[in-house]
């Protein structure tokens, strides 16, 4: 009986007390229908489980595997109401970009297909500017600037920017970024924050080479919607479809009018531009302009509290397992919402971090943790890595709950399911 | 007898113009397009709806979406999928609506021709997918049947190298070892040898339909004609997400597109990312086309046209003739009048068009979307546009209910008003 295993545990007890109004959540109804039901699994089931699609509970963040957030209640209003009407799309693109400037603070701004084709508009943008025999040329680049310093060295989204023709340079200090800027600079890419940024800018200025600063995952908080401008960057980008809850597909690029003009140049509805292909809508358009706006109306503080209100109840229900044990944090940099981290003797366990992600992955419903493992990683990538690249912080791996995507009732069924397996698995081994 | 022909004319047109007297056409135009007193969300930020009669042109924000993509839109939107899953899961129901082995959803007709060109060169090999654009050591060459068209840059970006073949001859001798692709946007019996040729080279022929859709029947022809991939585009006929696109074919190199595709980290194509939502949507619009009787829509496309027409030949002199291109699924309306005794060429009558209120797009010869180096006069740095005459075409499946009226109406002002200054 597994119940008097937990209670002989003085510690033990008093988290099962802690955690009582929790459990008493499923004592009292059949949580795991409830859960099918606010999930659509009913009889009727949801459009996606018609077509032998199950949906899952997003406890990994905004992947774009795991089809990144959720939009807004006012960016689904909006796309219906965008889907109205006819609208030029010149037009519609000059509209917005001033209402992105207004809101921002920056001198312009677009909307594209999202971050990684923002990375490819920009740099297309200050290779080919508005020359229409060079945007049709691309990515052909000859006679153009073509060198594009990567500051702090590849990502794996770089083949945007090589994809329209830019030559990576590599450069992984600001001595090396004072050293790669040369007459074919076309511009420098980082993802570089803070301390890190405030010193880049001044030596991309000093070469008069634009910069492009990527914040892909840095909204909210909203406020860092015009930090980069502050900091003097040229062009700078988010994702549509992460913390901004906007359109899975979108992404806003902000920055310097001369080059947001370019960068319009090379991009839909222009037939010939080489970011045609990369396509978005008026839906979509109009879909990030009302994350934008609804952001800036939100109280992060109170969402903060929500958001660690959930990530508690997943911590309380899992510790109720002896040995098991939690903290709550907000990463400094991107993706800052509270993040619960779950340990436990993997060894005395028998269970490892991947192996109970796998099992709450393959759990009805199933349920995506955040690990170190990222399965959405072109193989390819791991196999061509730069010797001289520093190598990536090592964080040890660890079973993480990222409370932004949780939707509401879902912390029960998350905190249920892991104390189910880690309390199986400790039973398993003997503990 | 030249009278009477126009009393005729008259005669025809009172029911219609009588819709005109009745009520105030422009309060209720403006109503329904949303820019009345409380605006719409295009208005609020300053931008004014237009009245498409163009067609599915991207610039004109390509079609509205099927009240089925709507909702299936924002159905979509209330759940998390692993977008793996969710792409095969498309791809399966769009076999089963297609006949073809498999398919998927991409961003537009363009990034299908991306995924195609990548999918072609890299397949499914995880060090070439990374290192695409730089084709070293791949099949690298795109046979463009029939020229280079104003997409091309899609495949281009995908490290392809563009060989042009005008004709059969050409295309039979530009296969070789290195060609990844034959690229053509050939319909009906022009494509049959096409296939044969690239077959018989063992070259995947991707066929690009993008405005294919309506009839729904073409979805599955390019793939009985022996396609190995095809593709249309969502946001045209088809009234899916602009933003959407089909891809169809092989199951190998459906499976190799999608290994070029979001949500892989990677992946070239990862920038033309297509969101659950959309992927739902354009899946829906399919669905809506299967059940949809064309020759209904037809009938009323027909008949809407005919207003048009009927407000139109009030003005003495002016013409229309309503066609149907063949494998075209919908009718194009035609005005013509005497330019010259007019003094009003297409192009001034299309602008005056545009600048009324509301703003009424029409189809002409000039695609203001090309890049100007696409298809430029080097001395005026202008479009030369299509060769061949100038026409002004009302395109009838972007034509939303009641604004044939006034489309009709405005046409009548703007002729009436040339022909009385011209005289």
């Amino acid at each position: 009986m597994y119940l008097t295993q937990v209670l002989s545990d003085r510690r033990a007890f008093l988290k099962w007390v802690g955690a009582l109004p929790t459990l008493g959540v499923f004592a009292a109804q059949d949580l795991m229908a409830n859960a099918q039901k606010a999930m659509g699994y009913s009889s009727k089931g949801n459009i996606y489980t018609k077509i032998g699609v199950t949906p899952i509970i997003n406890a990994r963040g905004t992947w774009t595997y795991t089809s990144a957030s959720l939009e807004l209640p006012e960016v689904k209003a909006a796309k219906q109401e965008a889907a109205l009407h006819f609208v030029d799309m010149w037009e519609l693109e000059r509209g917005v970009g001033k209402r992105l400037a207004e809101l921002s603070g920056a001198e312009s701004g677009m909307v594209t297909a999202g971050a990684a084709a923002a990375m490819a508009t920009a740099t297309a943008a200050c290779m080919a500017g508005t020359d229409p025999a060079k945007v049709w040329q691309l990515p052909d680049t000859t006679g153009m600037k073509h060198e594009v310093v990567m500051f702090g060295g590849r990502i794996s989204f770089d083949n945007a920017i090589r994809a329209v023709g830019g030559k990576l340079v590599l450069a992984y200090s600001h001595d090396e970024l004072k050293a790669a800027l040369n007459d074919n600079t076309a511009m420098v890419y980082t993802t570089a924050r803070g301390e890190n940024l405030e010193k880049a800018i001044p030596i991309t200025k000093a070469a008069k080479v634009p910069i492009l600063v990527d914040w892909a995952a840095g909204i909210p908080p909203i406020e860092n919607l015009g930090m980069p401008w502050k900091m003097g960057a040229d062009l700078y980008t988010f994702s549509g479809g992460k913390g901004l809850c906007g359109p899975q597909c979108s992404g806003l690029l902000l920055g310097r009018k001369e080059l947001i003009e370019a960068a319009w140049a090379q991009s839909c509805p222009w037939e010939g531009a080489v970011c045609r292909a990369m396509k978005v809508g008026k839906e979509e358009i109009m879909g990030l302009l009302a994350a934008v706006e609804a952001w800036k109306k939100y109280d992060l503080a109170a969402l903060d509290k929500e958001w660690t209100r959930r990530v508690k109840k997943v911590a309380q229900l899992a510790e109720t397992v002896p040995g098991v044990t939690t903290n709550i944090q907000t990463p400094p940099t991107g993706n800052r919402y509270p993040t619960l981290t779950v340990k436990w003797d993997e060894e005395a366990f028998k269970l490892s971090v991947r192996d109970c992600a796998k099992k709450l992955r393959y759990g009805s419903p199933p349920i995506e943790t955040l690990t170190n493992n990222n399965p959405s990683t072109v193989p390819g990538l791991v196999i061509a890595r730069d010797p001289k690249a520093p190598a990536p912080p090592g964080r040890p791996d660890a079973l993480r709950i990222v409370s932004l995507t949780l939707q509401p009732g879902e912390d029960v069924i998350v905190g249920r399911r892991i104390r189910e397996v880690l309390i199986e698995a400790r039973r398993n081994a003997g503990v | 007898m030249k009278e009477r022909r126009e009393f005729l004319k008259w005669l025809a047109a009172a029911p219609t113009l009588g819709a005109l007297a009745a009520g105030d056409l422009f309060a209720r135009a403006q109503k329904a397009l949303g820019v009345a007193a409380k605006g719409n969300i295009y208005s609020r930020i300053g931008v004014t709806p237009v009245i498409n009669a163009r067609g599915t042109y991207t610039y004109m924000s390509g079609s509205l979406e099927l009240p089925e993509v709507r909702a299936a839109k924002a159905q979509a939107a209330l759940h998390f999928v692993d977008m793996w899953e969710l792409q095969r899961a498309a791809g399966r129901r769009l076999t089963e609506l297609s006949g073809a082995e498999s398919g998927m959803v991409t961003a537009g007709a363009a990034a299908a021709m991306s995924t195609a060109a990548a999918a072609c060169m890299a397949g499914a090999d995880p060090v070439k997918i990374w290192q695409l654009p730089d084709n070293t050591g791949m099949k690298s060459e795109v046979v463009m049947h029939g020229g280079r068209i104003s997409f091309d840059n899609a495949i281009r970006l995908a490290g392809a190298k563009l060989v042009l073949a005008l004709n059969l001859d050409e295309l039979k001798s530009a296969m070789n070892e290195r060609t990844a692709m034959v690229y053509t946007t050939a319909r009906r019996e022009q494509l049959e040898p096409v296939i044969a040729i690239a077959k018989q080279a063992r070259v995947p022929v991707l066929v690009d339909w993008a405005a294919g859709l309506p009839p729904i029947e073409n979805l599955s022809l390019p793939w009985k004609m022996g396609a190995d991939l095809y593709t249309f585009s969502g946001g045209k006929g088809l009234c899916g997400p602009q933003c959407s696109g089909l891809l169809l074919g092989r199951k190998d190199l459906i499976d190799a597109a999608l290994a070029q595709s979001s949500p892989w980290e990677g992946a070239l194509c990862r920038s033309m990312k297509v969101g659950k939502e959309e992927i739902m949507g354009v899946l829906a619009a399919v669905e809506a086309w299967k059940k949809y009787d064309l020759a209904d829509m037809m009938q009323v496309w027909t008949s809407r046209a005919k207003k048009i027409s009927q407000l139109a030949e009030t003005v003495p002199g002016v013409a229309s003739e309503l066609q149907v291109a063949a494998g075209r699924g919908y009718p194009t309306l035609t005005i013509t009048w005497d330019e010259a005794a007019f003094k009003l060429d297409v192009q001034a009558c299309a602008r005056k068009l545009r600048e009324g209120s509301p703003p009424i797009d029409v189809l002409t010869k000039v695609n203001r979307s090309h890049v100007a180096a696409v298809d430029w006069d080097k001395d005026t740095l202008l479009s030369k546009g299509q060769p061949g005459p100038d026409r002004l075409r009302i395109v009838m499946s972007t034509l939303q209910p009641g604004e044939e009226l006034i489309v009709g109406r405005r046409l009548r002002e703007v002729l009436g008003e040339a022909r009385k200054a011209a005289s």
